[in-house]
């Protein structure tokens, strides 16, 4: 998430810190690895919005890929080579990052997403589309960037 | 099609020396608190006794007022 070692340690420190913390407040309504994902996630979050400035480009696009179906966005996404994939999800909002890497990555399911960022099921689905389509029109500036 | 997203998945393992220095602040940390509680009030449990203790108190010597010839049930007195 944060693209250095030396980051991630220190934050991995702070999370075992941080979960040390609030085991008090773990109720067990959601599995221990969730509870785990959910903090991990906000604080890494609220260190990137923190420390890393987010490019503009993002913001500038425009989503003319939505008309898309989210499975094309999908295919398209997974037939992406792994450098431009990393470069991809390296450019895109924390957010989208994370939801990206659980679904596809972790394979985690609907629900404990949901768990995770504290949202509904049509949230979740909404928040995986736009990550989709944002990441697509990301590959094709990037694309268009090299030709 | 292999999923790209496992491919760029991080395989290397978090340091030794990281569980040692998660575990020595958290020991750092356990100390201090204990030392906290040493040293401090706790107020959770000192305010009602004290607001239970001054309440009796001043009903005593309401009481005492209201009858003030009142004899005591000690029959030497």
């Amino acid at each position: 998430m944060v693209n250095s070692r030396d980051i991630a340690e220190d934050l991995s420190h702070d999370i075992f810190l941080k979960v040390f913390l609030s085991l008090q407040k773990y109720d067990g309504k959601a599995s221990f690895s969730t509870w785990l994902y959910r903090i991990t996630s906000n604080f890494c979050i609220d260190y990137i919005r923190k420390h890393k400035r987010i490019s503009n480009k993002i913001e500038d696009y425009t989503y003319e890929l939505e008309s898309r179906t989210e499975e094309e966005n999908e295919k398209d996404l997974l037939s992406s080579k792994a450098e431009l994939l990393a470069r991809i999800l390296d450019e895109l909002d924390p957010e989208d990052k994370m939801i990206l890497l659980m679904k596809y990555q972790e394979e985690m399911s609907i629900k404990n997403i949901m768990q995770v960022f504290d949202i509904s099921e049509s949230a979740v689905k909404m928040r995986l589309k736009r990550a989709k389509a944002k990441a697509v029109n990301l590959k094709t500036e990037i694309k268009k960037g090299h030709g | 099609m292999d999923n790209p997203f496992k491919l760029i998945k991080p395989t290397d393992k978090p340091p030794e020396n990281l569980k040692k220095d998660v575990m020595e602040s958290i020991e750092l940390m356990m100390l201090v608190v204990r030392m906290l509680q040493l040293f401090m009030v706790d107020y959770s449990i000192s305010i009602p006794e004290s607001m239970d203790q001054f309440f009796r108190t001043s009903k005593d010597e309401k009481h005492k007022n209201k009858d003030p010839d009142k004899k005591s049930d000690d029959p030497e007195k």
